[in-house]
């Protein structure tokens, strides 16, 4: 799956996941901070969410809290994350 | 009298052999043996995960593990006293727990609690009925309430135990505490990434998280003048005690331990003791990365740089949740008759973040007083300060007036308005015709959708009522003296039910961790507190039909000791299709007339400097105990509760009473209603269909349908326990 597809679809899994269906889809860029309040404003038990929703998705494992940090600093970097290290 | 109270009695069961005895040998080896694979159930995801499984406990004739491992515990506390005693109106039942015996019950809320054969079971959903069996056991027939706040219940129920003893409302209390492994706790804890990979290490610079543990433990406390009348001496004395909350994030607690920190202090306070009186400190040190950084904190907050050695029991036992309160109490007590500091199991290198130390080694020494605290999901505080032996002497402290300013009632329909209340009403609201939910879009309109997407159905109803409650009120009484209590029958049972599903379902493939958060019974009251500010008590109680009763009789005790100024005070029961077939199993004919329908309803009550409005009514009194079978003593017992109230018999305009069962508690009805002269029967689940939660409409339904005057809110509940409550519309 290309890079920028991958983005879109994942945009699409978070908003089904986190039950984001009246954000405003111009608020959430690919490089949006997921995790600050001058972003979406996530907290840590969506990051939890997140973690299955990764996992089921697309096979890939979160088990590190702190790795969690880095690996959802924008939906960009989710994709990135995602791209190297599946399987 | 010394009205202090004194704990009697101890029983235990943990993954350590041989009761208390048994649990403190290993406590003071550091041992933790007892932490092995769990073999509770197959679980494809946390099977290898290690758990403190509790041993000891197959003898007990209880249908769940919960119930069979606390009264191997309760058998134990009852060998050392004279048990015959606890056979009173005066002794009550205090049970904290977070799931109860919810665990044999997972499969039946797979299936819709259809075919799911054994209803006696089935009844263990609901975390009350432990504490109706406990009880029924002994023969204690005062109070008997269950307080659910996840990790901290069995230390709000020591708390609550507490107050009522120095408040004269019971002689003594069976203070019990009980959590199981269940699929529920460890796919939650799980979800969260919360279990460590091997053992906990409390405090250590590597720790990684919990071990869960199942528990029970039992405490007789009573006033002290009193323990000789149950055949004991006091093995130590309860000398202070506080709660309190975060109101700061729905599971991760306060990082600098602000609210952990304001707990100790009102212990401390309540104890009149300086901090360096403090021997010993024994933590909720569940080895998470924030709990132990933000307790720490804490410590650092309160005892400056003398912080006192400190030490956790959770690298022995894991964390028994709900239990865990009651387990390090008890511990505490045992550390004081056997003089020991003992090692924190698990913890090996100073985490540099922390730079402090717990206990190294157990080491042999005369210690006087032990602190010892809860941390509970919510950031839900309770601690309490332990005593071999104090001088103190404690009056009685007797009750304060209790005004209720604000009310705020939510029931499903357009068509509900104060006036279905008036009589000669000729709209055409009928509960049977509403819907069953409340339309959630139509509140809490001036939240953003991205704030409440987290929210379940119960906690936005809680929320709308608590908001209602409080409109147009000039509060004066500080949001740090403002205290939380809601009752509730079920708690959040369809997030419950959502999260159960999908874990079975998914075969563990797919926790959902927003629904395992929520699904703490104390998800209503944690969300107000967190909304409003409020940062005294914050507790969940439940106790089948007469929940809303218990959390206001539990407000009333915080505000009498001082500890609170006025509480927001509450009960909320959702309609779902779990709860309908539940109840349908339960009491069918019953919810065949009045089918289940969301309810909630709050009101803001303190005492008469807490708010600068006028009051709307005023709370007499309160009473609970076993029914009697012979109408004239129960008639005689609410006499008497009128006069205490001075209240005379023609002065009570209605009888309040939330849902009648069967023929037998109509016929009740009829002759206590007559006997009290009572101008008429108001049956609540008329208005608001069945629900766990109907007796919390009593006083808006008076306020409507009769301006002012007395009243009595009679509730003959499904277990046979009677709450009464006298009230007057000012």
């Amino acid at each position: 799956m290309e890079r920028q597809e991958l983005i879109s679809e994942l945009k699409t899994n978070i908003i089904n996941t986190l039950n984001l269906q009246d954000l405003e889809p111009g608020v959430f860029g690919d490089d949006t901070p997921m995790f600050s309040d001058d972003g979406l404003g996530f907290d840590s038990v969506d990051a939890l969410e997140l973690v299955v929703m990764v996992e089921n998705s697309y096979g890939v494992t979160i088990g590190d809290k702190d790795e969690a940090k880095n690996i959802f600093a924008s939906v960009s970097a989710l994709a990135d994350y995602i791209l190297a290290n599946r399987k | 009298m010394n009205f202090s109270p004194a704990v009697i009695s101890t029983g235990l069961r943990t993954c350590a052999s041989g009761g208390v005895e048994g649990a403190c040998a290993w406590v003071a080896e550091a041992k933790s043996d007892g932490l092995v694979k769990l073999g509770v159930f197959e679980s494809p995801r946390y099977g290898g995960k290690l758990v403190g499984q509790a041993k000891d406990f197959n003898r007990g004739k209880n249908p769940v593990r919960c119930g069979k491992i606390l009264m191997a515990a309760l058998d134990e506390a009852l060998s050392k006293i004279n048990a015959e005693k606890l056979r009173s109106d005066r002794v009550g039942v205090f049970f904290g727990t977070s799931i109860g015996g919810i665990f044999e019950t997972e499969n039946a809320i797979v299936s819709n609690f259809n075919g799911c054969g054994d209803i006696s079971a089935l009844s263990y959903y609901e975390c009350s009925t432990l504490a109706e069996f406990v009880a029924k056991r002994t023969g204690a027939s005062g109070a008997c309430m269950t307080f659910s706040t996840a990790c901290s219940s069995s230390s709000l129920a020591i708390a609550a135990a507490c107050d009522a003893i120095e408040q004269g409302r019971l002689d003594a209390v069976l203070v019990c505490g009980a959590d199981a492994l269940s699929r529920i706790t460890v796919n939650g804890f799980g979800s969260l990434l919360l279990l460590s990979k091997g053992k906990s290490k409390p405090f250590d610079a590597c720790r990684d998280g919990i071990n869960l543990g199942e528990a029970a433990g039992v405490m007789v406390l009573c006033a002290k003048s009193m323990s000789s009348e149950y055949g004991a001496k006091p093995l130590a004395e309860i000398v202070g005690w506080g709660s309190s909350a975060d109101a700061y994030h729905p599971t991760a607690p306060h990082p600098s331990g602000e609210g952990a920190a304001s707990a100790m202090r009102k212990g401390l306070q309540k104890a009149e003791l300086e901090t360096d009186r403090i021997s010993l400190y024994l933590s909720h040190g569940t080895g998470t990365a924030g709990n132990d950084s933000a307790e720490a904190s804490a410590l650092r907050k309160v005892f400056g740089s003398k912080i006192p050695p400190f030490t956790s029991i959770k690298g022995v036992f894991g964390h028994s949740l709900g239990a865990s309160g009651i387990l390090n109490a008890i511990i505490s007590v045992e550390t004081l008759r056997k003089s020991i500091i003992p090692k924190c199991a698990g913890f090996e290198a100073v985490d540099p973040a922390i730079g402090l130390s717990p206990a190294r080694e157990t080491v042999s020494k005369e210690i006087d007083c032990v602190l010892t605290s809860s941390l509970g999901f919510g950031g839900n505080n309770s601690c309490a300060v332990i005593s071999k032996s104090s001088s103190c002497c404690r009056k009685k402290v007797e009750n304060k007036r209790l005004y209720v300013y604000g009310c705020g009632v939510l029931v499903p329909g357009a068509k509900f308005c104060p006036q279905v209340f008036s009589h000669g009403y000729s709209g055409d609201f009928d509960i049977r015709t509403q819907p069953q939910k409340i339309e959630i879009s139509s509140i809490l309109k001036d939240v953003s959708p991205l704030k409440k997407r987290k929210w379940a159905r119960l906690q936005q109803i809680g929320l709308q009522c608590a908001a209602n409650a409080l409109e147009g009120l000039n509060m004066n009484c500080g949001m740090e003296k403002t205290a939380v209590c809601v009752g509730t029958g079920l708690g959040m049972v369809s997030e419950t039910a959502r999260f159960v599903e999908s874990t079975i379902a998914h075969n563990e493939a797919e926790p959902l961790p927003t629904a395992f958060t929520n699904s703490v019974h104390n998800a209503v009251s944690s969300l107000i507190s967190l909304k409003f500010g409020f940062k005294a008590l914050n507790s969940a109680v439940t106790a089948k039909e007469i929940s809303f009763e218990c959390a206001l009789w539990q407000a009333w005790g915080e505000i009498n000791s001082g500890a609170a100024s006025a509480a927001v005070i509450g009960s909320f029961d959702e309609y779902s299709a779990y709860a309908q077939k539940f109840m349908e199993s339960k009491h069918p004919e019953y919810v065949r007339e009045h089918p289940l329908r969301d309810f909630g309803a709050a009101y803001f009550a303190g005492g008469e400097a807490s708010c600068t409005n006028g009051p709307l009514a005023e709370i007499l009194g309160i009473d609970f105990g076993r029914r009697k079978k012979d109408v004239s003593a129960e008639i005689a017992l609410l006499e008497n509760l009128l006069e205490k109230c001075g209240v005379q018999k023609g002065e009570i305009g209605a009888v309040f009473v939330p849902c009648v069962l069967n023929d037998k508690i109509s016929a009740c009805l009829s002759a206590i209603s007559e006997a009290l002269g009572a101008a008429e029967i108001v049956r609540l689940d008329d208005f608001c269909g069945a629900s766990y939660s109907a007796s919390a409409l009593a006083i808006y339904a008076a306020k409507y349908r009769f301006g002012r005057g007395c009243h009595l809110l009679y509730s003959p509940a499904s277990t046979g326990m009677r709450g009464a409550t006298v009230f007057k519309i000012l």
